[in-house]
């Protein structure tokens, strides 16, 4: 599955068509910071022209720039020109992925699974000072990506396991649509690299130290209690939700790219 | 709604017009469509999935299923049956004036090839 025309078409308009490749979506490690001055008008519709085309890429079949979009989107309403240069490098990224799509194999016999991450109080923007930590997962069915999240969360966390955490028990209804849906899933396995929030999902008897987080996140609790979501940890260099959290650098991307079922696909 | 331009009744200028049924523009269109959709699938035998709402599905004597994924008009019918599919969208087609194109290629804008 792929967006290729539409791709064509927004790297046409933004006359990217033969510009040079970049090989991630964001320079690694890059941490954008929010503008303090005031933005032309000009300058802002063209942000969002751009940011809103990358969305809907970000959205059907590219998984791979979910995290660059959605931190480059936080500054569509006021965005430097130091931000468009940004969001131009995804369109670098993007030139080098033309033919790429999401690559599903019936015959693999995967059945869904899920990863997740979150990093700690990552957020340094104007929007944000509360420091919220930004969280990603995926599911994955029949070998690619079938549904993928890169969010700040909506609570403040206040340690490390708890963001993992937050993340975890937001998977857990995914189990009822594939009920719903007559397929016969005992249960979704669901990584994690956070080996704290696992442990603490999977012992409710050791929540007396983590009562301050919302009730519905104790969700999770009773998905692994009875036995709908199993919980599994991995380590971070392996687990392909990271990239949704931060700016990975070339050789894990690559990695955690084709992780996601993303294959280079040559038109036929 | 006000009187739409052209067609303003001569010494009635400052009346506004009720309207009896909605029409295309609304903020309540969709919704309006939404529950048209709804209802005449239900008719069909379908039901809306409580884990996603643009998901129908109508579940045969033998427990196969046929699902139905809606986006506004767009729609993708599939199922493990081949010709129960076909004659569950024979029937909607016999409600609704739409277009069969086949085995699904493109679906809001995102290719598929098989």
């Amino acid at each position: 599955m792929d967006q290729i025309p539409y791709l064509e078409r927004i790297l046409k308009c933004f006359g990217m068509t033969n510009a040079k490749v970049a090989t991630t979506p964001l320079p690694t490690g890059y941490k954008p910071e929010s503008f303090e001055g005031t933005t032309t008008s000009n300058l802002r519709s063209q942000y969002q022209s751009v940011i809103g085309s990358l969305l809907y890429l970000m959205l059907g079949t590219q998984p791979d720039i979910a995290f660059a979009v959605t931190q480059m989107a936080k500054f569509a309403a006021n965005p430097s020109s130091e931000h468009l240069n940004k969001a131009m490098y995804i369109m670098h990224y993007l030139v080098g992925t033309c033919n790429y799509a999401l690559v599903y194999d019936s015959s693999s016999n995967t059945g869904i699974y899920a990863y997740c991450d979150s990093s700690y109080r990552d957020d340094r923007t104007e929007l944000d000072r509360k420091c919220r930590s930004t969280q990603g997962y995926y599911f994955s069915f029949a070998s690619a990506c079938v549904k993928w999240h890169s969010k700040m969360q909506a609570l403040v966390s206040t340690s490390s396991t708890m963001a993992e955490y937050m993340a975890l028990s937001d998977c857990a209804w995914y189990k009822i649509l594939f009920k719903e849906l007559g397929l016969p899933i005992s249960h979704v396995p669901l990584y994690g690299d956070s080996r704290g929030a696992i442990f603490n999902a999977q012992n409710p008897v050791t929540q007396k130290g983590i009562k301050h987080v919302k009730i519905h996140y104790h969700y999770i609790c009773e998905q692994v209690e009875n036995g709908t979501v199993k919980l599994y940890a991995v380590p971070t260099a392996d687990n392909p939700a990271d990239m949704f959290t931060k700016n990975l650098g070339p050789i894990l991307f690559l990695k955690h790219r084709k992780a996601l079922g993303l294959e280079f696909y040559p038109p036929s | 709604m006000e009187q739409p331009i052209d067609f303003v009744s001569k010494g009635k200028e400052c009346k506004v017009l009720q309207l009896k049924r909605a029409i295309y523009g609304l903020k309540q269109a969709a919704h309006i469509w939404w529950k048209e959709l709804d209802q005449s699938l239900k008719e069909l035998g379908f039901t809306c999935l409580y884990a996603d709402a643009g998901i129908f599905v109508a579940k045969h004597s033998d427990r196969t299923l046929v699902i139905m994924l809606a986006y506004v008009d767009d729609i993708i019918v599939t199922g493990p049956n081949t010709s129960l599919v076909a004659s569950k969208k024979k029937l909607f087609m016999d409600k609704w004036e739409c277009h069969d194109l086949g085995e699904c290629k493109e679906f809001l804008r995102m290719r598929i090839d098989k």
